[in-house]
């Protein structure tokens, strides 16, 4: 997963309850996090360092719910990013875009309050440095003007 | 007689619209992010909003159930646009949005335990001391729920209660969470303290198959509009925003919604 360097985020938190966001951070941003908490959660408690009643509570979450919010976080990126570059979202077969932008959209998350902004800037170099024939190259140069 | 501030959350879509509907509209919430750019129009237009509306500023991304110190550029940021603005109060979300390694950009839910609820108290009052405003946060809609000890309700009286701050109550995410986790809408309002609830959000709900979402982009439904008239039985609320991100264009749908609440605003007294 593509971290974000933005030296804006916090970096240094502190007190308790931060692996277990932490955690739940990373279980909502990458599916492979989730088929860990699936298949063997202990090493992933441990990696973690949670504490015993932390480990309860995610024992306990309803795996559908958890799924159903890491999509609705991509989907509200997908629908961000389709309005700000409707004619490379449009160049392909709608079913392969999606696929598309949810394999790059799993790895990486733009941080920044521009966000969506960068995320379109993003996901047309992902498109670029993978051969796929999708930027469109007016909204290429349109966002290249905010980012360089 | 009419006693709430009806008002919008503004989108420079509506910018226009604003103009010629101004007896529709008596307040505007301004969504903080959207100004961190702090470029010369940007500035101009917030120093506008000020001036012609009571203003209420809200936050995206301050990320308040993040463990560890607020990020000091966003609060900076926030607090600036809060002040130009001229903002009555700021409000952010009862949630967290980024851990330290990663940013997830949407909202995500807190667990409700004594942990999160110092942490929360703690940003809380950063953010009212930094922008020298009373603060009030958010419920949040999501498909996720935590089996926690402590009920939301009794979680969120406790922080306003700590944290001198107020509930800005979402009433369609009340909505949407009481239909796609099957609980009673107005149990969870009457646990509520009343005084707490100081400003609302609506917009119409989405709905797909059996789940309803919070996308922002419907008119308020007959069964939304009854529970905002609850609400406004139960509690003496200050503002109301309505909170529409998609069909902007559907201005009609807009100024509708707004004679709604005003309607049912005087009707409630």
């Amino acid at each position: 997963m593509n971290r974000p360097a933005d030296p804006d985020l916090p970096n240094s938190p502190g007190g308790g309850g931060r692996h277990f966001v932490q955690l739940l951070a990373d279980l909502l941003a990458d599916p492979r996090v989730r088929d860990e908490l699936v298949h063997s959660p202990q090493e992933l408690f441990a990696r973690y360092e949670l504490t015993v009643p932390e480990q309860r509570s995610l024992e306990a979450v309803n795996m559908q719910q958890l799924e159903e919010q890491a999509q609705s976080l991509i989907r509200k990126r997908w629908h961000a990013v389709a309005r700000l570059i409707p004619d490379t979202i449009g160049s392909g077969p709608q079913k392969e875009m999606r696929s598309l932008f949810e394999f790059y959209a799993t790895r990486h998350w733009p941080g920044d309050f521009r966000r969506h902004w960068l995320d379109a800037h993003e996901f047309l170099r992902f498109l670029d440095a993978n051969d796929l024939p999708y930027a469109n190259a007016g909204e290429k140069k349109k966002l290249s003007r905010i980012f360089g | 007689m009419r006693r709430r501030r009806i008002g919008i959350g503004f989108r420079r879509e509506l910018a226009d619209w604003l103009k010629n509907h101004r007896q529709l509209v008596d307040s505007i919430e301004i969504t903080a992010e959207h100004f961190f750019g702090f470029d010369p129009t940007g500035n101009r237009l917030l120093g506008k909003l000020g001036a012609d509306f009571p203003t209420f500023v809200h936050g995206l991304g301050l990320s308040l159930g993040t463990p560890g110190p607020l990020c000091e550029k966003t609060l900076e940021r926030f607090a600036r646009v809060a002040d130009m603005a001229n903002a009555q109060w700021v409000s952010e979300h009862i949630a967290f949005t980024r851990s330290g390694e990663v940013d997830l950009g949407h909202l995500n839910p807190i667990h409700f335990d004594a942990n999160s609820l110092e942490i929360l108290v703690d940003h809380a009052r950063q953010v009212a001391d930094r922008c020298n405003r009373k603060v009030v946060l958010e419920n949040i809609t999501s498909a996720l729920r935590f089996e926690t000890a402590m009920r939301e309700t009794e979680f969120l009286n406790e922080l306003c209660r700590r944290a001198g701050c107020g509930l800005l109550l979402d009433v369609t995410n009340l909505f949407i969470n009481s239909r796609n986790h099957r609980f009673d809408p107005r149990k969870w309002l009457n646990e509520i303290e009343p005084e707490n609830i100081v400003q609302l959000h609506v917009v119409g709900y989405s709905r797909k198959g059996n789940t309803n979402f919070d996308r922002h982009a419907q008119p308020i439904q007959d069964d939304l509009l009854e529970l905002i008239g609850i609400v406004f039985e139960y509690a003496a609320v200050e503002g109301v925003t309505l909170e529409r991100d998609e069909h902007l264009q559907a201005t009609d749908e807009i100024e509708s919604d707004l004679r709604k609440l005003r309607a049912l605003d005087e009707q409630t007294g």
